[in-house]
């Protein structure tokens, strides 16, 4: 590969320099014989590492410098070979002590303790097993960089725009139309289409009024990968590129993404990541928006760009490049599963084509507005992965290599956290409530050798990780989820036809804070749960005092706990839905604009946010404007300017609402084409959250986590009240008349 | 069991002798007095229920006709007995020989003392006696179970008896009567008389002494050594080799050649029996010895000429009394002590199974061994569960509920239990007993409710295994623990092919005699003769040490072989228990004054025998142990001293241990090196197990080294990733 060194796409990343480098580009490593003589040396001496059993002086000894030389390590260089050194440490750390589980920690002595012992090794089975294959995707990011178009313009392919709906409104909708409209690609090249499954004759009439295609079949099968299959037989173009109506591209899209299909003619798809403009659920109610990355940022920023370097990057329904003749070597869209896309790439993989994922946010949507919807989403992603689990198994499947069935194994393993997750809720209450011995084993002792496990695992991941997921928080996300997910996942395994496909539907709002009750349900048993188990533990020690081994052990089982009351109490604070205020909710931005009073005068200001009916200015000094009063504005992008028109709807200060009424379809696409369609928008605000550090994680979780059992306290008081107060009178009779 | 063997040998010659006795007037009287725990039974003899017994055997040489018989109980009994209706019965081979009454008074604290003479025409060879309780405490209906119901006979209680002794027939089937006596409770003392002191001579004796040693089972013995001279009485062992003839055995014995067995009467006793082994030479001399060693069962008639002993190589660990440690072993291979593998009654004695393991065996880790076990037991009505206690050396170690199934091929009221259970091999320990104790739950039943006979029967089934298999032979050296208690390493190979005895040029008697005590007690250890010993005097050709374990006796001025490994030595470290720092001072203090010559007499010369064990300075598979006294008189009482008090052997650890006369004491010292083998993997994990920091370092070099070739795959990948071949370059490729 030498030889391919100076070429146009250098790896990105830190590399090691100086000497190190140098010797890195040797000519010795070019031999296959040398590097893998090396590497099973290695392999076998760490094999002796992780099986050779240690006292607990000596294990103790390990743990120290295990963990001193991974924060030496992490702090010693940036560049990907130090990464690595840390991830192998980490699983030496980690495959030591499952070792050592299963060799001296099994030997139990009645039915509770084996049923409790073995419970919760397979789940720690499971997430070690989650934790390498994490490793495994996220070794090396591949940072793919976009590459431009570089034929003439006549010689570009042609390129259709599928825009797929079913239910929700043109309002949402609207703005993904005008700014495909906006597209930087040659007009007789590009076709868009609108592709509605609701057939609403509203459609139809926008469609043609804007002037894009409008394309509905007589029947709804195979929902969203039906509908696209159906327009792929009308359309011609020679790449599909699908947005969600929701999704609102930039004008750069094509360009950016485009130009892959072109270095690599085996190349099948092209993913770029979701952002999304409002929070979702979590970041709305926990007031984490733009501060804590959310649940899909570590997908986007991480995984998907890790999976590119093992050709394992996959489809995730929009956002994406296709290439029309591939898919008609696979039949199009892959009906299978509910979770078509990822399906659709594993098939392209499996025929030999390449995929890829460019980690540039080029369009942006809505987040799932409330903990309900967010559920069911996420419900319906691991019933898909779980049928294609069972239908399409990757580790059975033909065509794929060794790497890319690791990833896709991967992303199906990963959606059966729920049980494990709920082990690891529950696991110290066998002891703690019926003094089950789930280790047998010292508690110092498992604490020796635990401690390398989960501390290395959490100061590598703070390191490839962190920028896309902060510590502590894959608990909470987990948590959350693990409840309603874990039956889901369970019985699709068992009976993956039954599953259905539930369309997620956006936009709406919700007016009113309130807390859910019934989503809160599991969270509240496992609170109450952790905090008794914290109380039996705090009593037991009180009794026994002078039993240290009891003490040890009822202490490791109490942090434990405590971790678990946390993270769960987080996650009650997840159940109290906030209102949201607007119904088109607002992208903040930071833009040159120029307001032109009714008077005539123009003064510059600042476009602080836009949605696609109103917009927020700053001006310089504060004005004297009277809610209703007509403006107009004028944006900038690129040497252009555009005026608009616009009501004014609130005054305060410096800050100034406007409202867009009234603007002709030109105004809407050119508006759009100022705000949403700007290439810049979405990557420069992606990944700019807080960088990871574990003890502001812990705080925060903790903050978060408090904040939950107060809310629990306050809904739980008013609850009680109103029950009391409706009773009073009413519900007397009501008995009655029951009873009678 | 064994007792019972060795008297079906001695009833085989049993019509020879009746001829001989009516030729031969002579005979004379004999009085043996023997308690019970001589005669095996160690425990309290505990009667319960209705009708609870206890039996116990003893056997008559066929030699000796007995003219009085009687027992000397010491007994207790419950108060709540009702004198009427109970009272002790006393069996003699099945038949009532004696009905003891009940005393009026049963105060727990004296005991109840019986005179009971028993019915000599009602003696067999082969004698049970029991005892059993007739008891009742109510005279209105009650319960078999009842805890009022026992009675206690202390194993102090006596057999005496009275035999009018007959002089036995000159005939080797006898053998090893009447050098070993099945009802004398005294050490069995063996007089060798050797006809010179040649290496060949010595090991024919060590042969000799090694093969009473297997048939000792335990009891003790002594040794007497004479160079030519016949002790005035009694038996004799004659070692004859080609030189140096006693004068008295020309006369007595016919001309002969070859290797031969012989036994006749001593001269001047009667009662006395010589038995002669004799060559020609080296090789015939101990092709006699072996002969008897290995096939003593084969030998007729009064006279037996050798041709060639055939004996197939023994394999390393191969000793017949250890349990094999390469396949799982039946339970019913082992030895069951004082009675069978089923014991009656609803609160049975334990069974008790003796074992003896190869002392290297290695438990790294804490491994344990793998007890699949089979049970029959009685099942009751009762809710509550019989439970099945495991006993190591009579100390419980686990318990588990027998469960209620019932056994298919027996009757309803018979249940089986099929577990697997795991033993700690430490607790094992080289040689001990097993113990299974089922405990019945009987419930307190009312009175006159319809009581039950007491029909319990429990049995480990003779399939039930043991594990040894996943063990490896790994010990530390140098063991003198394992020495003194097992004889290893040289009892590795049963018959000690690969072990030389060195001594002084010319040894004493007395330094004979504790070689001799020594080579019976490794056989006894083995359960097989020494048959391939190999003994070498004074200055000894080194090359010939190079491939054994060499065990050196010395006394007096030190052994050459010794001043020349003196260097070698161990140094002390630690000592064991009572460690005074005057103490280690002292030691530390004479172990470096001087030269190392001088601090080992000094060291030795406070004791009667200094042992002392240490790497081969000609083989580092091998080890040295060597024995070392001022006078051959203190090393052979030291020897005695530790062969025979279990306390002292138990004292005797480390690299240096020296006996006196109150007891042992034991050092560890430097030099520690390991024999066997674990495997390599499984050695190379003991090792970094050792060595924590290597383990580390080895850690973050593959870390490193794993990551480096980790990288620079990836980066291939990426390049590759990111500049895929165009199909113009496919074509070229």
């Amino acid at each position: 590969m030498g030889d391919q060194r100076d070429s146009a796409a250098p790896d990105t990343g830190i590399h090691p320099t100086g000497w190190l480098g140098a010797l890195l580009e040797a000519s010795i490593w070019r031999s296959r014989v040398v590097r893998w003589f090396i590497a099973l040396l290695a392999l076998s001496g760490l094999i002796l590492v992780i099986s050779t059993p240690f006292g607990l002086l000596d294990q103790t000894l390990l743990t120290v410098v295990m963990l001193v030389a991974a924060l030496v390590i992490n702090r010693l260089s940036q560049d990907r070979l130090t990464t690595l050194v840390l991830i192998s440490l980490s699983c030496v750390a980690s495959l030591r002590y499952m070792y050592w589980r299963i060799t001296s920690t099994l030997g139990f002595e009645n039915a509770w303790d084996t049923f409790f012992g073995y419970g919760l090794l397979l789940a720690e089975i499971y997430a070690l097993m989650v934790l390498l294959l994490s490793y495994f995707q996220c070794v090396w990011p591949l940072r793919r960089q976009p590459v431009l178009m570089a034929t003439p313009t006549d010689e570009w392919p042609t390129v259709d725009v599928y825009i797929p709906t079913f239910n929700e409104p043109l309002s949402v909708v609207r703005p993904t139309i005008l700014t495909s409209l906006s597209l930087d690609w040659p007009a007789e090249k590009l076709r868009i289409y609108v592709l509605d499954d609701g057939r609403r004759d509203e459609f139809r009439a926008y469609c043609e009024e804007v002037g894009v295609g409008y394309i509905t079949r007589d029947n709804n099968r195979h929902a969203k990968a039906g509908n696209l299959n159906h327009a792929m037989t009308l359309t011609d173009g020679e790449y599909i590129a699908i947005f969600d109506c929701d999704h609102i591209p930039t004008r750069s899209f094509l360009q950016i993404s485009m130009g892959w299909f072109m270095r690599d003619p085996q190349l099948a798809m092209l993913q770029t990541p979701h952002v999304f403009f409002s929070p979702d659920p979590l970041e709305k109610n926990l007031d984490t928006f733009h501060d804590v990355p959310n649940e899909g940022q570590l997908f986007y920023g991480l995984t998907q760009d890790g999976n590119d370097l093992w050709n394992a990057a996959f489809f995730c329904g929009s956002c994406a490049v296709l290439r029309r003749s591939a898919l008609d070597d696979i039949d199009g869209i892959a009906t299978e599963s509910v979770t078509e896309d990822a399906l659709t790439a594993l098939k392209l993989n499996e025929v030999g084509y390449n995929t890829a994922y460019l980690a540039l946010p080029q369009a942006a949507g809505l987040a799932t507005e409330n903990l309900s919807r967010h559920i069911g989403q996420r419900i319906r992603w691991a019933r898909g992965m779980t049928q294609i689990l069972r239908r399409y198994n990757p580790l059975l499947r033909r065509g794929l290599n060794l790497a890319q069935r690791i990833c896709y194994s991967s992303a199906v393993l990963h959606f059966f956290y729920g049980l494990p997750r709920l082990v690891f809720l529950t696991g110290s209450l066998a002891y703690l409530f019926f003094g089950a011995r789930v280790f047998q084993a010292s508690a110092l002792m498992v604490a020796a050798y635990v401690i390398p496990h989960i501390m290395l695992a959490y100061i590598t991941n703070n390191r490839v990780q962190g920028r896309f997921r902060h510590s502590f928080w894959n608990d909470v996300y987990e948590t959350v989820l693990a409840w309603y997910i874990f039956r889901p996942t369970l019985s699709t395994l068992l009976f993956p036809d039954r599953a259905t496909f539930t369309v997620t539907a956006k936009g709406a709002t919700t007016h009113e804070g309130y807390f859910d009750w019934v989503l809160a349900r599991p969270y509240i048993i496992l609170l109450l749960l952790n905090v008794a188990g914290v109380i039996s533990g705090l009593v037991q020690m009180a009794l026994h005092w002078d039993d240290t081994t009891l003490v040890l052990t009822v202490i490791l089982n109490l942090v434990w706990t405590v971790h678990n009351v946390v993270v769960v109490s987080a996650s009650v604070a997840v159940a109290g839905e906030k209102s949201q205020l607007r119904s088109t909710p607002r992208v903040d931005a930071h833009y040159p604009a120029t307001l032109r009073l009714p008077t005539g005068h123009r003064l510059s200001c600042t476009l602080i946010n836009f949605s696609q009916d109103g917009l927020g200015l700053k001006t310089n000094s504060p004005l004297s404007l009277q809610p209703g009063e007509q403006v107009r504005f004028t944006l900038f992008r690129d040497g252009i300017e555009a005026e608009f028109p616009a009501t004014v709807a609130a005054v305060h200060g410096q800050r100034l609402g406007l409202k867009l009424e009234h603007l002709t379809l030109e105004q809407q696409v050119e508006f759009a084409r100022f705000t949403f369609a700007r290439a810049d928008i979405w990557s420069t605000t992606w990944h700019e959250t807080r960088p990871d550090s574990p003890l502001a994680a812990i705080q925060q979780v903790s903050r978060i986590g408090l904040h939950g059992v107060r809310l629990l306290a306050t809904e739980s008081w008013r609850e009680l009240m109103s029950r009391i107060r409706s009773k009073t009178p009413t519900s007397a009779a009501a008995t009655k008349q029951e009873a009678a | 069991m064994r007792r019972r063997d060795a008297l079906t040998r001695l009833l085989m010659p049993l019509l020879a002798w009746v001829l001989f006795c009516l030729s031969s007037p002579a005979h004379a009287t004999r009085q043996y007095d023997l308690t019970f725990e001589q005669l095996g039974q160690n425990q309290t003899m505990r009667l319960l229920g209705v009708d609870g017994y206890k039996t116990l055997a003893f056997a008559i040489p066929p030699n000796e006709a007995v003219q009085q018989a009687s027992i000397h109980l010491l007994t207790h009994f419950s108060e709540a007995l009702i004198r009427e209706t109970s009272h002790l019965k006393v069996y003699l081979n099945d038949e009532v020989a004696a009905v003891l009454p009940v005393p009026e008074n049963a105060s727990a604290g004296q005991a109840q003392q019986y005179d009971v003479s028993l019915p000599i025409w009602m003696l067999q060879s082969y004698n049970v006696l029991k005892l059993q309780l007739i008891g009742h405490y109510t005279w209105q209906c009650e319960n078999p179970f009842d805890s009022r119901l026992w009675a206690d006979i202390e194993p102090r209680s006596r057999l005496s008896l009275e035999v009018d002794e007959r002089p036995l027939p000159d005939e080797l089937s006898i053998l090893p009567a009447p050098f070993i006596h099945p009802l004398d409770p005294s050490p069995i003392l063996l007089s060798f008389v050797l006809a010179d002191k040649s290496p060949a001579t010595l090991e024919a004796a060590g042969i000799a002494a090694s093969w009473f040693g297997v048939l000792a089972h335990g009891r003790k013995m002594q040794f007497s050594v004479s160079d030519g001279a016949l002790p005035p009485q009694g038996h004799a062992i004659v070692i004859q080799g080609a030189s140096g003839n006693p004068s008295w055995i020309d006369q007595a014995l016919a001309p002969a050649t070859g290797s031969q067995v012989q036994i006749m009467a001593h001269p001047d006793d009667p009662f006395g029996k010589v038995l002669v082994i004799r060559g020609d030479d080296a090789a015939q001399l101990k092709n006699a010895a072996r002969a008897l060693a290995l096939g003593a069962d084969t030998l007729t008639g009064p006279q037996a000429r050798i041709d060639a002993v055939s004996e197939s190589p023994r394999k390393p660990y191969d000793a017949p009394a250890w349990l094999p440690t390469d396949r799982p072993v039946r339970l019913g291979e082992l030895d069951v002590l004082g009675g069978a593998r089923t014991v009656p009654g609803f609160r049975p004695d334990p069974i008790t199974l003796a074992f003896n393991l190869p002392p290297d065996l290695y438990a790294w880790q804490d491994r344990r061994v793998p007890l699949w076990l089979k049970s029959r037991y009685t099942l009751q009505a009762n809710p509550q569960p019989a439970t099945l206690q495991v006993q190591i050396n009579h100390d419980r170690v686990l318990e588990f509920e027998l469960p209620s199934n019932r056994d298919v091929a027996g009757a309803r009221t018979r249940g089986v239990s099929e577990e697997a259970l795991e033993l700690p091999l430490t607790l094992l320990g080289s040689r001990g007993t097993l113990g299974f104790l089922f405990d019945y739950h009987i419930p307190p039943a009312p009175e006159c409710a319809n009581a039950i006979a007491d029909v319990f029967r429990s049995e480990i089934d003779a399939n039930s295994t043991l594990d040894f298999s996943d063990f490896q032979h790994f010990i530390r050296m140098p063991n003198l623990a394992a020495f003194a208690t097992s004889g290893f390493p040289y009892s590795r190979m049963a018959d000690l092919s690969e072990s030389a005895i060195v001594m002084d040029a010319n040894p004493e008697n007395d330094e004979i005699q504790a070689y001799l005590a020594l080579m019976s007690h490794v056989a006894a250890v083995t359960g097989y003769p020494s048959s391939r010993l190999t003994v070498m005097l004074g200055d000894a050709q080194k090359d010939a040490l190079a491939d054994k374990d060499v065990l050196i006796l010395n006394a007096g001025p030190m052994h050459p072989l010794l001043q020349e490994w003196s260097s070698h030595f161990p140094s002390p470290t630690e000592r064991f228990r009572d460690t005074s720092i005057l103490d280690r001072l002292t030691q530390w203090v004479r172990s470096f004054a001087g030269s190392p010559e001088q601090s080992i007499h000094a060291a030795r010369d406070q004791g009667l025998v200094m042992l002392t064990g240490f790497r081969s300075p000609l083989n580092d598979q091998r080890s040295v142990v060597a024995l070392m006294s001022a006078q051959a008189s203190q090393l052979a009482q030291g020897v005695h001293l530790f062969l025979d008090q279990g306390e002292i052997m138990a004292e005797i650890q480390g690299g240096i241990a020296v006996v006196d006369a109150q007891g042992a004491h034991s050092w560890l010292t430097d030099g520690t090196y390991y024999l066997g083998s674990l495997g390599t993997w499984r050695y190379l994990r003991w090792l970094f197990n050792q060595n924590p920091v290597s383990l580390m370092i080895l850690m973050f070099l593959g870390v490193l080294l794993l990551s480096t070739m980790m990288y620079l795959a990836l980066r291939t990948q990426a390049r590759r990733r990111l500049n895929p071949p165009s199909r113009g370059k496919d074509g070229r490729k």
